[in-house]
């Protein structure tokens, strides 16, 4: 809730617009059994402070009207979510970044971490050695490898995640969708393609596609919205996300010159601004912000 | 389970078939053109016309000889069918008249050619400025002509090859600018000399085009295309050594249409998605992929014959294509009379005169100042130099960040007209060898499909669920 409080100020703060569209989120029941379940969730999420509500089949057409009504029983639908454009995000924070005075270096390997005597960190990175008082391992996926450099196992498991995109189209809807049970998402971008990925949780480090994945998201897809049948699909790309056995994210101090903040189990583009703000806090302040507490790598103890 | 595959039907995909199914494989010969031939021998398929300008004539001869064997009883050819994805375990998914549908190969071939190469300047978005291969297909395919008044622009002996054809076919050549210059390719020549015939072939090219009054300007490079809807003029200038253009008089040129060249570029899509290993190969036109002496790639069962392996041009496409063909044939439990030594060897020499050439008529880097900050790059996403060569200066260095950064490389092509050109730029902006950009990630399908190609084709498609 934080973090939604965060988005809409997001552009002007970063002197980018990152096409953040506030528009609701609705999670889609297809069949009857799920109904049910959608129900408790709603319950819950209520109790915790949400604005969460149940839509049936003729709120949602009334609300998506690309939709198939008849592939649609109803939906769970929170009204402050959103979607936003991911490159945009990042190219925004990482231009204001540098105008705050971070340098940069990108495609240069990290090869080795060591901690320095006066208590520091200091990077290999390609053929540069970068020394500073506190290292940030953020690097999703590929934390696992860095933190074992540090000599810190980290229970993450590699996920890959596959995603489609069609050519632009006139406005269809402005929400986010989502699925019960899960298996596919979509949305359209502010370009005007739909962009829709899930499927498959398949455990592999390796980004790629595979036809039959590619070909159960089309089917979920076009069930929902036929009129996609005849649109063409201009890519389809796998990325890697990375897991941890709760599905929460790992954001503790590792060392005396370390932070990692990952493992945000497919989370990450929500909750990226707000534990950025807080790691920034941590490492201004030196104390670990409280809202990040039951985020420590300990409770994995056990998994190792 | 198909034996095997061949995947693009000119002169090396249809030399593959061929020397297969006459091992007595059982070939599928797949091509995104109605009828076989490919750029090369685009018009062969088709009836035998009245009468041929001369030099078209000949490449009709050749062509028709060769395809001639695709009526061999073993191979099934499937025209006007897009291969958009292939998968490491030679898993090829087609987009055909038929619908969609998905084969799987034992042994794969990947003779998917070449595209051409073209480099910006102001005004190159507009209508009536196309690549010399485009006019190529028009006269060959459709016998139609590009334009009345034409201005060829790029480097190599492709100019001067099409500039006869389209003179021949009725066309006024308004001149020909070639980048280097004259001096620099005779420097070069003796290295032809093994080559009677190819040496013949050229200087027949500039006799005729000598004798019709085409100016032909070595170099000289197209600095801008004028017109207000269409293009209606063109401007040419003198370039020094690293194609920065010279101080001094341009020419301005009535023209109706532009036709570029500035050589070609392997088409690794299917081998990048297959996951087969390429390099870098400056001399054969950039990025192309490794294979070993017997034409298979770094994936077993996958080959790769022709343009695909890097520019080498129809002689060393055909016997690669034999090559495969026979390699492909035996390990599918055949047997082939044919040695393979003699065919090797042909493909070998081929490959090093074709080496040379590329190397006599490279792109100059100084080229990229001609885009101006307003200039498109990408074509399809509208992205213009301008904004490229900021995020350039916020320190992105490949290819592959670029693209999410501009949405450079995200349009209907995927990168394929603009990723060449992107690669010089990042090179002439950042000091940085062109190999350093890297390519494009590959990501299917190849071209867009409408979304029915990929729905489910029977129910056995649950996906699998790890945790």
């Amino acid at each position: 809730m934080a973090s939604v409080a965060l988005f809409p100020g997001l552009s002007d703060e970063l002197g980018l617009d990152i096409e953040y569209t506030q528009a609701g989120n609705l999670r889609l029941i297809e069949s009857p059994e799920y109904a049910q379940t959608m129900q408790t969730d709603i319950g819950r999420q209520q109790d915790l402070g949400l604005d969460v509500r149940w839509l049936n089949a003729d709120d949602v057409a009334a609300m998506a009207p690309a939709l198939a009504p008849a592939a649609i029983l109803g939906a769970g639908y929170c009204p402050t979510d959103g979607h936003v454009n991911p490159f945009r995000l990042t190219v925004g924070y990482f231009q204001a970044a540098r105008r705050a005075g971070a340098d940069s270096l990108i495609g240069r390997e990290v090869r080795a971490i060591t901690q320095t005597d006066g208590g520091g960190a200091m990077v290999q990175a390609g053929p540069h050695t970068i020394r500073a008082a506190t290292v940030v391992i953020a690097a999703g996926a590929g934390s696992a490898a860095l933190c074992q450099l540090m000599g810190v196992p980290l229970p993450l498991t590699p996920f890959c995640h596959q995603s489609m995109i069609t050519e632009p189209l006139p406005p269809l809807f402005a929400q986010m969708f989502g699925t019960l049970p899960a298996g596919l998402y979509f949305r359209q971008t502010t370009h005007g393609g739909v962009h829709f990925g899930g499927g498959d949780s398949i455990r592999r480090a390796e980004a790629h596609t595979t036809p039959q994945t590619l070909r159960y998201m089309t089917g979920r897809i076009t069930r929902l919205l036929p009129m996609l049948r005849g649109v063409n699909v201009l890519r389809a790309w796998g990325g890697v996300d990375a897991h941890t056995p709760d599905g929460m994210p790992v954001i503790d101090r590792l060392s005396e010159a370390a932070l990692v903040a990952t493992g945000f189990s497919g989370h990450g583009l929500a909750l990226g601004p707000i534990v950025g703000r807080y790691l920034a806090r941590w490492l201004e302040t030196g104390r670990k912000p409280a809202l990040l507490s039951p985020f420590g790598a300990g409770r994995f103890k056990a998994a190792l | 389970m198909t034996e095997i595959i061949v995947i693009g039907a000119g002169p090396a995909g249809v030399a593959a078939a061929v020397t297969a199914a006459e091992a007595g494989a059982r070939v599928t010969l797949i091509d995104e053109n109605s009828l076989p031939g490919g750029q090369y021998f685009k018009q062969a398929a088709l009836p035998a016309p009245a009468s041929l300008p001369p030099t078209l004539a000949e490449n009709f001869r050749q062509g028709q000889a060769l395809l001639a064997g695709l009526s061999h009883k073993n191979i099934t050819f499937r025209g006007n069918t897009l291969v958009w994805n292939v998968t490491p375990d030679r898993t090829v998914s087609l987009y055909g008249p038929a619908g969609p549908e998905t084969l799987a190969a034992a042994q794969l071939i990947i003779a998917a050619g070449a595209y051409e190469r073209v480099m910006p300047f102001p005004g190159w978005t507009l209508p009536g400025v196309m690549t010399v291969g485009g006019a190529q297909l028009l006269l060959k395919g459709q016998r139609l002509l590009a334009g009345q008044r034409i201005l060829l622009a790029g480097t190599g002996p492709l100019l001067q090859v099409a500039g006869v054809q389209l003179l021949e076919a009725g066309a006024e050549i308004v001149a020909i600018a070639e980048l280097q210059p004259l001096g620099s390719i005779i420097a070069r020549s003796p290295r032809f000399l093994g080559h009677r015939d190819k040496v013949k072939l050229a200087l027949n090219n500039a006799r005729r085009l000598k004798r019709a009054g085409v100016p032909v300007k070595f170099g000289y490079a197209i600095v801008r295309a004028t017109g207000e809807n269409e293009v209606s003029g063109a401007v040419i200038a003198r370039v020094d050594a690293a194609g920065h253009p010279r101080p001094g008089p341009e020419s301005a040129l009535a023209v109706d249409t532009v036709c570029l060249n500035f050589g070609f570029a392997p088409d690794t899509r299917l081998t990048q998605l297959a996951g087969c290993k390429h390099h870098f190969a400056e001399r054969f036109g950039g990025w192309a992929a490794i294979t070993d002496d017997n034409m298979e790639t770094s994936q077993p069962g996958i080959f790769a014959v022709g343009e695909v392996r890097g520019i080498g041009g129809v002689e060393a496409a055909l016997p690669e294509g034999r090559l495969a063909g026979q390699v492909a044939a035996r390990k599918s439990g055949y047997r082939t009379d044919e040695s393979a030594g003699p065919t090797r060897r042909a493909a070998r020499r081929a490959r090093a005169l074709v080496g040379q050439l590329n190397t006599v008529f490279a792109v100059k880097p100084g080229l990229m100042t001609l885009a101006q900050d307003d200039t498109l790059i990408c074509r399809c996403e509208e992205i213009s130099a301008g904004q490229l060569r900021a995020a350039i200066r916020e320190g992105i260095t490949t290819l592959n960040n670029l693209k999410p950064w501009t949405r450079a490389g995200m349009g209907r092509c995927q990168g394929r007209i603009c990723g060449p050109i992107l690669a010089h730029l990042l090179a002439a902006e950042t000091g940085l060898e062109a190999q350093s950009a890297g390519q494009f990630t590959v990501r299917p399908p190849v071209k867009p499909v409408p979304l029915s190609t990929l729905l489910p084709q029977n129910n056995n498609d649950e996906v699998a669920h790890d945790k």
